[in-house]
């Protein structure tokens, strides 16, 4: 069964810190395994692909050879199933001072939102999802987030990453361990809407 | 980074603005005021902003709702990476907090003349105004003055804030007037609470108090006086657009010590 992932850019609701992020370097098969409760077909899950713009070639994801130096790099998670793919339009080059929308991410980092995707999987039930990129020649970076649909319950997943050069699949550190939190809250009268509103600087 | 946690059912922006960590009161600090990083585009549920290598000090961070009104809760969170040091987050007090606070709401009306405009239209004077009674041992005062274009709320917007990138829309794309607030100190002929002001004896320039130096501003977001010490006295509060505008404002004004604001 296929999931309708209407979470761009002010659409759906569902939006939330991935689950897991997970970084592959591709330079022979190497995998990340997470156990915790047990999968079923119930859950439904997506592999998307972050990376730097042109790094992979997006109109080739269904050739299986890659020529040229290229190299072919599949990951998947979890069991059999055939994989949903697709590819998002290539974004402009986001390592830009404003971070908001995932811009702001590099390669290799963890992921906060999915939009600016290279490889947007698509959400099965399936008990395995397969992404295929057609990765450029040199050294490649890539965060490959495996995302469940909604964080009903602990699902234990196994990622594997394989490719046609040696490639290498580790957790993604978190890079910025120091965290501070607070909780606040909008009121009717400190809500002052966008900066278009008179009341824009009411905001907490 | 920032990272902002709330509703899926509101629509937010988080930014980091270089403020000292002060909050931003009106339209000129909000210009002034150099963003480090915002999160782009309102959204649902979750948001962030990173910025890289950002410089030690205090900033301001702001947590804003698309929609005006909207109540509810959020969490904050800011993250730092090692070699940066710690941070702290503290959730600065709102405005004026600490002082006595009065809001008068009031209205430019060309029908009656009181959309008078500034001096160059040469009947400041009758701008609307107020009276404001400093009692013995006198007053910390600053005041702001925010306008509202005629004919809806406070919920009327423009193009004329930054708020354009990333799909911000205001509504009916409203000009705001250019305004400016000003505190005199009471002419003779006023004391006596008889005769008018006599044209051209009110001057922007001997104000003792005046928002932006003077300079007529046109923002969406208020103008602001400095904090001034006031004696014992009667002064007065006038408010005014750089051309006659039919609109309303209000007006709040923020001292140490009980005043008192009476219309004129």
């Amino acid at each position: 069964m296929e999931v309708d992932d209407d979470d761009d850019d002010g659409g759906g609701g569902d939006e939330s810190p991935p689950s897991a992020s997970a970084g592959a370097r591709a330079s022979s098969g190497a995998s990340v395994s997470d156990a915790s409760a047990d999968a079923t077909t119930k859950d439904c899950m997506a592999l998307h692909v972050y990376g730097k713009p042109g790094s992979i070639e997006t109109k080739s994801v269904e050739r299986s050879s890659g020529g040229r130096g290229h190299a072919t790099l599949k990951a998947f998670g979890a069991a059999h199933g055939k994989g949903g793919v697709s590819v998002v339009e290539e974004q402009p080059d986001g390592d830009s001072e404003h971070g908001g929308d995932g811009g702001g991410v590099q390669a290799g980092e963890r992921v906060f939102l999915s939009t600016h995707s290279l490889i947007r999987g698509t959400y099965y039930d399936s008990p395995y999802v397969l992404t295929r990129l057609h990765v450029q020649p040199g050294d490649q970076l890539f965060t490959l987030v495996v995302s469940q649909y909604r964080r009903m319950r602990d699902v234990s997943y196994s990622l594997m990453a394989f490719c046609s050069s040696p490639v290498s699949l580790s957790a993604v550190p978190d890079s910025l361990p120091l965290v501070r939190s607070l909780r606040s809250a909008w009121t009717v009268e400190t809500s002052g809407g966008n900066s278009t509103f008179a009341g824009f600087l009411d905001n907490p | 980074m920032l990272r902002m946690t709330y509703s899926k059912d509101v629509s937010a922006q988080v930014r980091l603005l270089a403020h000292d960590g002060r909050r931003v009161l009106s339209g000129q600090q909000l210009s002034d005021a150099a963003r480090v990083c915002d999160s782009g585009p309102y959204r649902p549920c979750f948001t962030y902003a990173l910025a890289r290598g950002v410089e030690p000090g205090a900033y301001t961070v702001l947590a804003s709702t698309f929609r005006p009104g909207q109540a509810f809760p959020l969490i904050l969170e800011a993250a730092a990476s090692p070699e940066g040091g710690d941070v702290s987050l503290a959730q600065l007090p709102e405005e004026g907090a600490g002082m006595r606070k009065m809001v008068r709401p009031g209205v430019w009306r060309l029908s009656d003349g009181s959309a008078a405009g500034c001096a160059n239209h040469g009947k400041y004077e009758r701008n609307p105004m107020y009276s404001l009674h400093v009692p013995a041992g006198g007053a910390l005062v600053w005041v702001k003055m925010v306008a509202r274009p005629a004919g809806g709320s406070a919920s009327v917007g423009s193009s004329t804030a930054g708020g354009s990138r990333g799909g911000v829309t205001g509504g009916e794309g409203s000009k705001w007037p250019a305004l400016n607030v000003s505190v005199f100190r009471a002419p003779e002929q006023v004391l006596g609470h008889v005769g008018e002001i006599s044209p051209g004896s009110l001057k922007i320039g001997k104000a003792v108090s005046t928002s932006c130096e003077g300079v007529y501003l046109g923002t969406p977001h208020g103008v602001v006086t400095r904090p001034v010490r006031l004696d014992e006295g009667m002064y007065l509060l006038i408010g005014s657009t750089f051309d006659p505008w039919d609109g309303r404002f209000t007006l709040r004004c923020y001292s140490d010590r009980d005043v008192v604001l009476e219309p004129r």
